[in-house]
């Protein structure tokens, strides 16, 4: 069987590393022959793949213990789910994930792109070639998940515990759907940009591929807090983490380009800025893959040890050079053809969204890479840890906010000043009449109640543009208000998709405001029958119980809840010691509503039973998964394919004005 | 294994012996058709600006004016394909 698959990634390094060449011969010759052949090279090496998958599956499916990789991952005590996740759960699994995933967005993209750019074919597989070579051989050298062992044990280490939980096994895949979604539209524009004749760059075709990377990356990144929190116990969601920072990198590019696009199709502006985000976009994917893989975050030492740290550099270097190069050459052709026509206008808006988006991106970057940075040059690694994150990060949060409320008040082109103060009016009083009132209720400190003023701000302007949209609706159409809703929402997809998506953004930063200002915690060490009390709650400890399961000891805390007088129910905290791995888990006794979180964490006990409680309450954290689920609606809106416009036209006699001879058909 | 590379190859292969065609290139028609499109969107989007409040009626005219000048150019080329 490991041969099978040994000999499966060989041969879709061939085929790869032949589409490669064919895809770029047929991009400089225009022959449609050998873009077939590239074309079909590419559907070769994407069935290789599925087979070397299928390979690894059944291996850790049936426990195969003589390869390596499943001697590591699985043991004979991890339940089938997490045994068949293991595929993910090391490095040489997540990297022939990488390679699977890339090979389907490849025949994905090849398909639409055919249909839409057919001169941008052979590009586009050259360059999927390119990655998807870099990926095999890695595979098929330094990381290979068939290596074989001469004395397979009889049993596996497993997996880290931590790993065995249901957010765990979607989350990485969730994140790999939005890293390697980005070689798409970096293909595509890479393609337009060595065949020339593309105006556009290739960037309004590589939109909606980026949209779906960003979506996936965005449910990535929320998949990885939710895990944290439930599973970490920590009571946290967000450490600023390297690993965290990696996905959010490209995350934060990708929303900058989601914005800036809307001004190139719009008024052909600023596309030399997007492509440079499009590169920027898969260069931090790379990185990030970089990060993660090759222990450079632990230690640069690690990194001169790990071959694939080299490998990773040589990699991005040469994407970048290749993307930056080919835009260099086009750079003339890509000049606007317009500019701004006010300062005061929704394109002006974006641009400092973009500015600030890209600020942050520098931030993260600069926090994350600082340890490797200074080790080598100073001999010391320098952790810069969360306090430089919040205070260059969070400032650059909060003026994105306040754009998300302000960008959409604006007109495209040109904000009309007499228009201006009417549209800030009732937005801007309800911001007001939220923090004066949150300051006049005593919420401190003062910074959260204004970070609430702000989001009530924003919240007013998104439901602004929906009653507004609605009104007008109404007015022309005598639709009920629920069909104006609806219909408004659906004939202006990416529109109303895209403030669903803010209203999202918006529930998850409430959250992510209450819950970092306003938790509260405390330790408490109690005898069976005591009781603490945190906020509102009382927690009553019922004494310590304990059981063995799936390969580990469990001491659990049994707790009662109450709430002033009522009773809540029972609870209970655990300790799980994994007696093999000699790891440990927790399991929170966790109450959720949408005002707040009780998370209890059992900290420690004692042999005459006495147990040690680490209490929190974190308020709004509901808010941030509600505010994921509210994007995601958003985002699948906004994805729709849009109708292609069917405008009625009358092309006026010469000398006939033009006012009134075309209709896009309203709202 | 040697088949399975075999046919492989015999079919990765196979477009090359057919005669050598021409790529097919964007034609100026779907540039001209994605024009159209991004300006019916523009159009749309000013539309919508003005009908909520937040593009004055005479702004809106100057605008409108020039997208539609830009459409009629469009089409005009448009139907001389």
């Amino acid at each position: 069987m490991a041969d099978l698959g040994r000999f499966a990634l060989l041969a879709a390094l061939a085929l790869a590393l032949y589409a490669l060449v064919a895809g770029m011969l047929a991009g400089r010759t225009r022959r449609a022959e050998i873009a077939a052949s590239a074309g079909r090279a590419l559907g070769a090496a994407a069935a290789l793949e599925g087979v070397a998958a299928a390979v690894l599956l059944v291996a850790l499916g049936t426990r195969d213990y003589t390869l390596r990789y499943v001697a590591a991952h699985v043991s004979n005590a991890q339940p089938l789910l997490y045994d068949l996740t293991a595929f993910w759960g090391g490095m040489e699994g997540s990297l022939l994930l990488w390679a699977l995933v890339l090979s389907g967005y490849t025949l994905a993209a090849l398909r639409t792109v055919r249909r839409q750019r057919p001169a941008l074919v052979p590009g586009v597989a050259a360059v999927c070639a390119g990655t998807s070579s870099f990926f095999l051989l890695l595979l098929t050298t330094v990381a290979s998940p068939f290596a074989t062992s001469p004395f397979p044990p009889s049993d596996g280490r497993g997996m880290n515990p931590l790993l065995l939980n249901p957010w765990m096994a979607i989350h990485p895949p969730t994140l790999y759907l939005g890293y390697v979604g980005l070689t798409v539209p970096f293909a595509i524009v890479c393609a337009a940009l060595a065949s020339g004749g593309h105006d556009d760059a290739g960037v309004l075709v590589a939109r909606r591929w980026l949209l779906w990377a960003w979506y996936c990356l965005s449910m990535g990144l929320w998949f990885g807090a939710k895990w944290s929190y439930v599973v970490l116990g920590w009571g946290g969601y967000w450490a600023w983490d390297p690993v965290e920072n990696a996905a959010l990198m490209p995350w934060l590019v990708a929303t900058a380009f989601i914005h800036s696009v809307m001004i190139q199709e719009r008024r052909e502006m600023l596309t030399r800025w997007n492509v440079v985000l499009v590169i920027l976009a898969f260069g931090l994917s790379i990185f990030g893959t970089f990060l993660t893989r090759s222990g450079v975050l632990s230690s640069i030492h690690s990194f001169t040890q790990s071959p694939l740290g080299a490998y990773f550099l040589t990699f991005l270097a040469l994407a970048l050079l290749v993307g930056f190069g080919l835009a260099a050459w086009r750079w003339d052709r890509l000049r606007s053809r317009h500019e701004l026509d006010a300062a005061l206008s929704r394109e002006s808006a974006f641009v400092l969204n973009n500015v600030l988006f890209l600020a942050a991106a520098f931030a993260v970057f600069l926090g994350t890479v600082f340890p490797v940075v200074s080790e080598a040059l100073g001999g010391r690694a320098i952790n810069v840890g969360p306090p430089f994150f919040d205070h260059v990060v969070v400032p650059l949060a909060l003026g994105i906010l306040l754009l998300m409320g302000v960008g959409p008040l604006l007109a495209w082109r040109r904000a009309s000043l007499d228009h201006l103060h009417r549209q800030f009016l009732a937005p801007g009083a309800a911001g007001v009449l939220a923090g004066a009132g949150l300051l006049g209720a005593g919420v401190r400190p003062a910074g959260a109640a204004l970070a609430f003023a702000l989001c009530a701000f924003v919240a007013a302007t998104i439901a602004l543009e929906f009653a507004r949209g609605v009104r007008v609706r109404r007015a022309h159409r005598g639709e009920s208000a629920v069909w104006a809703l609806g219909a408004l929402v659906l004939r202006n997809r990416r529109r109303y998709g895209g403030y669903i998506v803010h209203l999202g953004m918006l529930l998850l930063a409430c959250g992510i405001i209450g819950s970092s200002a306003f938790a509260t915690q405390r330790l408490a060490t109690l005898a069976p029958g005591q009781d603490a009390a945190i906020g509102e709650y009382r927690v009553r400890f019922d004494g310590l119980a304990q059981e063995t399961r799936g390969g580990a000891l469990s001491i659990i805390g049994r707790l009662r809840v109450f709430a002033g007088t009522r009773d809540l129910g029972a609870f209970e905290a655990r300790r799980n010691l994994f007696l093999r791995s000699q790891d440990a888990t927790t399991d929170v006794a966790l109450r959720s509503t949408p005002r707040d979180d009780l998370y209890v964490i059992l900290a420690g006990w004692t042999a005459d039973g006495r147990a040690t409680l680490r209490l929190l309450v974190n308020p709004m954290m509901m808010w941030i998964w509600a505010g994921g689920l509210v994007l995601t609606a958003g985002a699948v809106i906004a994805m729709l394919p849009e109708r292609r416009a069917a405008p009625q036209v009358a092309v006026p006699a010469p000398g006939v004005s033009a006012g009134g001879a075309w209709s896009p058909g309203g709202l | 294994m040697v088949v399975l590379a075999a046919a492989a190859a015999l079919w990765v292969l196979a477009p090359l012996r057919r005669p050598a065609v021409a790529a097919e290139e964007e034609t100026e028609r779907e540039g001209l058709l994605r024009e159209r499109d991004s300006i019916s969107r523009s159009l749309r989007d000013l539309e919508l600006d003005r009908a909520t409040g937040k593009l004055s009626d005479a702004d809106y005219a100057v605008l409108a004016a020039r997208y539609r000048a830009r459409a009629l150019a469009v089409l005009r080329r448009l139907d001389a394909r």
